[in-house]
C-alpha cells in the first residue's frame, strides 16, 4: 500500500510531539527519584539531573524510620480496602436499575435527575463539613469515605454501558429463573468488564490522590491518609526564618523527593496491569466481552 | 406507595433527630467568666476543663515518650489544674485551614491561636473575649510582663482595640528578620579587595566578583547580587541596598509632615532604584531574580556561583553553609548592609509586627486560663527562678506543642552575646540548654581551627557564624547598640481597606521596583506608576492607616 506522502509528515510530527509529551511525564518522575537518592548538599548546589549523585540511601533509612509515614501509608491503603468497594457497589446498585428501560422501574427520569443534580450542584465546602461534622463523623474514616460515597459520574457511564447490553439477555436470564440482582452479578457486570476495571482504576486512584478532606476532616496527622500527609511535608517547608535550632543535616528535598516517589509507586505499579483495560475500557461495547 | 412514602418519612425523622443531637456536642455557649480563686500558676480546685488546639512545624521531632497530645506541656497543665483535651492538632498550613473552617462554622476551640487575618474575623463575628485587660492585669506573673513587654509596649498595642485587650500577642525575636550583608571571605582576598562599607565599595566588589573569575577555574561563570521575585527580607534580599540609601521598602515609615506611608512609595526610593537599574545594565545582578523564589536564588550561593547574599541572621544555616559544605575553603563574612553616604551609617528595617495571637472563645468560663498557661511557659523556659538546664530542656525540646507561648524578643542576641562570652571565658555554665547545643557547634568548630572537613560539620560553620563574634548576631548587635533600626510603624490590625486592599497594593508597588530595576520603564515614571497604585485603592489604604496612626499617636 503506498504511503501518502502528507501521513508521512504526520507520523513525523505526531511522533515527536507525543515522544516529548512522555518525556515531560517521564523525566520529572526520574528527576525526583534521582533527587531522593542523592546526597543533600549536591541537590542544594543543582548537580542532579536525572540521575542521582553522590548516591545515598540516607533518605529512604530516615522515612523507613518515620513511623508517621507508614501510619499515613496504612491509613491509604484503609481507605482504599473500605473506599473503592463502596463506591463499586454503590455504582452497580445505582447505574443497574436506572438503566432498565422505564417500565421496569417507575419515576426512573426523575430518580436519574436526582442523581445529576448533585453532580451540578453541590452545598459547597462549609456546610458539607456542617453536615459531616454534625453527624458525628469528624475525625474517623467515613468522613473521607461518605461523602463521596455515591460517584454519579461513574453512575452515567456505567448506564450507558448497561445500556448496550442486548435485552434478549436480560430475558434469558429472567426466563432461566434469575433474580435481579443475580442478573446484574452474573450478566451485566462481567460483560461490562472493560469500563468496570476503568471505574475500578478511576476510584482508586482518586482515592489515592484525595487530600483535602483529609485536612479537613481529620483532627490529627495520625490520622491523615498518606496524600493529605505529604501535603502537610511539603507545602510546610523549612521556613528561612524559622527558629534555627530546628534546621538539621538532614535536607528537606531530598526527603521530600523520597516521600514523593514512595508514594507514587503502588500507583505506577497499579497501571501496568490494569492500562490494557484502560485503553479500551471508555470505547469499547458490551458484547464483545 | 404508601407504604414507602412513610419508609422514608420515617428515615427523614430519624435524620433529623440525628443532627439536632449531633450539633450540641461542639463547643458553643458556656455562661461567660465565672469567679475563681486560683494562683498566678494555679492550681484549679476543682479542675477545669479547656479545650484547644496545637500547631507545629511538621519537622518538630516528638521526644521519646511523648505525643502531640499528651506529653510534658499538657501535664503541667493537668499539675495546675486544667484538664487539655485538643479539638485538633495539625502542621501550621494546615492548622489555618481548619481553623478557618471552625471560624466559618462559629464554632471555635476555648483557648486557641490565630493569625492576624483570623483575629479580625473572629473580632467581627463576635466569637472572642473583646477585654483580656483584667486577665493579664490580675495573673500575669512579673516574669510574664517582662518577657512580653507587658500592657503598655508596642506590641500589646496591635491587640488593643478602644483600650480593650482582644487578644494577647504570641512575642518573637524581632530583630531578627533585619538584613544583613554577607560577602565570599576567600573571594575578596582573592580580588584583593576589602570587606565593602559604601555602595560604592560594593559595587567594586560585585564587579571584580563578576569579572576577575573570583573562583579561579578560567571560566567566567560567576554572578553579581543575587535576588528574588518577593525582593525584601528572608534571602536574596535587596532591601539592603533601599536601606543605604535611607529608603525602607515594604515597611511602614513616617514621612515629615508626621504621617505614615507605605515604605515603597516614598521618593527616597528612587535613588537606590537608578542604582541597581545602572547594576542590572552592567550585568552585576542576577539576571533573572524576578523569576526565581528564595529557595531558587540560595542556589546559586550554594553552588558558588555568587559571593554577595542579602538576607536575615539565619542565612548561614541556608543557604551559606551548602557552599562550605561544597568548598572547604570557602568562607563568608557578615557584614551591615552598606551605606550610600560615606560617614553615615545605614540603618537597617524590622518588622516587629506578631502575626499570632492567643484568644479566648466568648462564653468560655475561665479566660484566666490563658494568662495561667503564658505563665507556665516563661516560668519552665525563662523563669528567674528556674537554674537547672535539664529541667529547661525537658520542657524546651517540646516546646513547639505548648500553648500560649511567649518568647522573649531579643532571644538570639542574647544568646549570641552568652556564648560569646563562654567561649571567651572558657565558662559555659551560665547557658540555658539552648545556648548549650550551639555553644557545643561553636567550640567543635574553634578547636578544629575554624574549619571543616566534612559535610556533617556545615551546621558547626553555620552556628560560629550567627552566634559567634563575627557572625550574623554580632551584626545585629552593632545595629542596636548604634541605634539603627528602623521599625515598621504599622502597628495595629488591618483597617477594612487594608484586608481587600493592601496585598495587591503591596504586588503592585513590587512589580514597579522589579521592572524599574530590570530597565523597562525608567526611573522617572516612578512617581506616574504610584500614583496609578494610589488611585486604585492605595490611597485609601494609607488614609485609613493614617487615620489609627495619628488617633494612637496623640492618645
Amino acid at each position: 500500500m503506498r504511503e501518502h506522502p502528507t501521513r508521512y509528515v504526520f507520523v513525523v510530527v505526531n511522533t515527536i510531539f507525543l515522544s516529548a509529551f512522555a518525556l515531560s511525564c517521564i523525566l520529572p518522575i526520574l528527576n525526583l527519584a534521582a533527587t531522593s537518592l542523592s546526597s543533600a548538599h549536591r541537590v542544594e548546589a543543582g548537580h542532579v539531573g536525572i540521575w542521582p549523585v553522590d548516591f545515598t540511601l540516607s533518605s529512604y533509612q530516615y522515612i523507613f524510620r518515620d513511623n508517621e509515614f507508614f501510619q499515613a501509608f496504612i491509613n491509604s491503603v484503609v481507605r482504599l480496602i473500605i473506599g473503592v468497594p463502596l463506591n463499586i457497589i454503590m455504582v452497580f446498585l445505582t447505574a443497574y436499575p436506572l438503566s432498565r428501560p422505564q417500565r421496569y422501574l417507575r419515576g426512573r427520569t426523575a430518580i436519574s435527575w436526582f442523581f445529576v443534580l448533585t453532580m451540578l450542584f453541590s452545598g459547597g465546602m462549609i456546610p458539607t463539613y456542617m453536615l459531616v461534622n454534625a453527624m458525628g463523623l469528624n475525625n474517623t474514616i467515613w468522613a473521607l469515605l461518605l461523602p463521596g460515597a455515591v460517584p454519579v459520574f461513574y453512575i452515567v457511564l456505567m448506564i450507558n454501558f448497561f445500556k448496550q447490553v442486548p435485552e434478549e439477555l436480560y430475558e434469558a436470564a429472567v426466563l432461566d429463573g434469575a433474580s435481579e440482582l443475580r442478573v446484574m452479578a452474573q450478566i451485566y457486570v462481567p460483560l461490562s468488564l472493560p469500563s468496570v476495571v476503568t471505574i475500578l482504576l478511576f476510584t482508586i486512584v482518586a482515592h489515592w490522590n484525595s487530600w483535602f478532606d483529609g485536612i479537613i476532616y481529620m483532627n490529627d496527622t495520625a490520622r491523615y491518609p498518606l496524600q493529605s500527609y505529604l501535603q502537610a511535608v511539603v507545602i510546610n517547608k523549612m521556613d528561612v526564618t524559622m527558629d534555627i535550632s530546628l534546621s538539621t543535616n538532614l535536607n528537606q528535598q531530598t526527603m521530600d523527593a523520597a516521600r514523593l516517589f514512595l508514594a507514587t509507586l503502588p500507583i505506577l505499579l497499579l497501571y501496568l496491569p490494569l492500562q490494557r483495560y484502560f485503553i479500551k475500557g471508555l470505547h469499547i461495547g458490551s458484547v464483545k466481552g | 406507595m404508601k407504604f414507602r412514602f412513610r419508609f422514608f418519612a420515617l428515615v427523614a425523622a430519624a435524620a433529623v433527630v440525628l443532627l439536632m443531637t449531633a450539633g450540641c456536642s461542639g463547643e458553643k455557649g458556656g455562661s461567660g467568666p465565672v469567679d475563681v480563686d486560683v494562683g498566678k500558676l494555679g492550681p484549679y480546685d476543682p479542675p477545669i476543663n479547656c479545650v484547644s488546639a496545637a500547631s507545629y512545624y511538621i519537622t518538630s521531632s516528638v521526644a521519646d515518650g511523648q505525643k502531640k497530645d499528651d506529653n510534658v506541656w499538657t501535664q503541667l497543665y493537668k499539675d495546675m489544674g486544667i484538664n487539655i483535651s485538643f479539638k485538633f492538632t495539625a502542621p501550621n498550613v494546615q492548622y489555618t485551614e481548619k481553623l478557618n473552617t471552625d471560624i466559618a462554622i462559629g464554632s471555635i476551640p476555648d483557648i486557641v491561636t490565630v493569625d492576624t487575618n483570623q483575629l479580625v474575623k473572629l473580632l467581627k463575628a463576635g466569637l472572642i473575649y473583646d477585654d483580656l485587660t483584667p486577665y493579664f492585669d490580675k495573673y500575669a506573673t512579673d516574669d510574664t510582663k517582662r518577657i512580653t513587654g507587658g500592657l503598655d509596649s508596642d506590641l500589646f498595642k496591635i491587640a488593643t482595640v478602644d483600650n480593650k485587650l482582644v487578644a494577647i500577642p504570641y512575642t518573637d525575636n524581632g530583630y531578627d528578620a533585619a538584613d544583613i550583608m554577607y560577602v565570599r571571605k576567600d573571594w575578596l582576598e582573592k580580588v584583593n579587595l576589602k570587606p565593602p562599607k559604601t555602595i560604592d565599595d560594593l559595587e567594586k566588589v560585585l564587579d571584580a566578583f563578576v569579572n576577575q573569575d573570583p573562583d579561579g577555574d578560567g571560566e567566567k561563570n560567576t554572578i553579581g547580587l543575587p535576588g528574588y521575585k518577593g525582593l525584601y527580607g528572608g534571602g536574596a534580599s535587596l532591601a539592603g541596598i533601599f536601606h543605604a540609601y535611607g529608603a525602607y521598602p515594604h515597611t511602614w515609615v513616617e514621612q515629615p509632615d508626621g504621617s505614615i506611608t507605605y515604605g515603597s512609595f516614598s521618593d527616597k526610593m528612587k535613588a537606590p532604584m537608578a542604582k541597581l537599574a545602572e547594576w542590572y545594565k552592567k550585568g552585576l545582578i542576577m539576571e533573572d531574580f524576578a523569576v526565581r523564589d528564595m529557595q531558587k536564588s540560595g542556589s546559586a550561593v550554594m553552588s558558588g556561583e555568587s559571593g554577595v547574599w542579602f538576607g536575615n541572621m539565619t542565612n548561614p544555616a541556608w543557604p551559606l553553609m551548602a557552599t562550605v559544605a561544597n568548598d572547604y575553603n570557602a568562607d563568608w563574612l557578615c557584614l551591615p548592609v552598606p551605606t550610600a553616604t560615606p560617614g553615615q551609617l545605614a540603618s537597617a528595617a524590622i518588622y516587629k509586627t506578631p502575626n499570632r495571637f492567643h484568644v479566648v472563645r466568648k462564653g468560655y468560663e475561665h479566660p484566666e486560663a490563658l494568662v495561667l498557661m503564658m505563665n507556665a511557659f516563661v516560668d519552665k523556659m525563662w523563669g528567674s527562678e528556674l537554674k537547672d538546664p535539664a529541667e529547661h530542656n525537658k520542657y524546651a525540646e517540646m516546646s513547639s506543642f505548648a500553648l500560649c507561648q511567649a518568647w522573649p524578643t531579643t532571644k538570639n542576641l542574647d544568646a549570641y552575646k552568652n556564648i560569646t562570652y563562654a567561649i571567651d571565658n572558657q565558662d559555659p555554665s551560665k547557658l540555658n540548654a539552648e545556648e548549650t547545643l550551639y555553644y557545643n557547634n561553636v567550640k567543635a568548630f574553634l578547636d578544629r581551627g575554624g574549619k571543616i572537613d566534612d559535610p556533617s560539620q556545615q551546621l558547626d560553620w553555620a552556628r560560629t557564624h550567627i552566634f559567634y563574634k563575627g557572625g550574623s548576631q554580632s551584626v545585629i548587635e552593632y545595629y542596636v547598640d548604634n541605634n539603627l533600626v528602623v521599625d515598621d510603624l504599622w502597628k495595629y490590625l488591618d483597617t477594612p481597606a487594608m484586608s481587600m486592599k493592601k496585598r495587591s497594593m503591596e504586588i503592585s508597588a513590587r512589580e514597579i521596583v522589579t521592572k524599574i530595576i530590570m530597565g523597562k520603564i525608567p526611573v522617572e515614571d516612578f512617581d506616574k506608576q504610584v500614583q496609578a497604585i494610589l488611585k486604585s485603592g492605595g490611597q485609601q489604604v494609607i488614609n485609613e492607616a493614617n487615620v489609627i496612626y495619628k488617633a494612637n499617636k496623640t492618645g
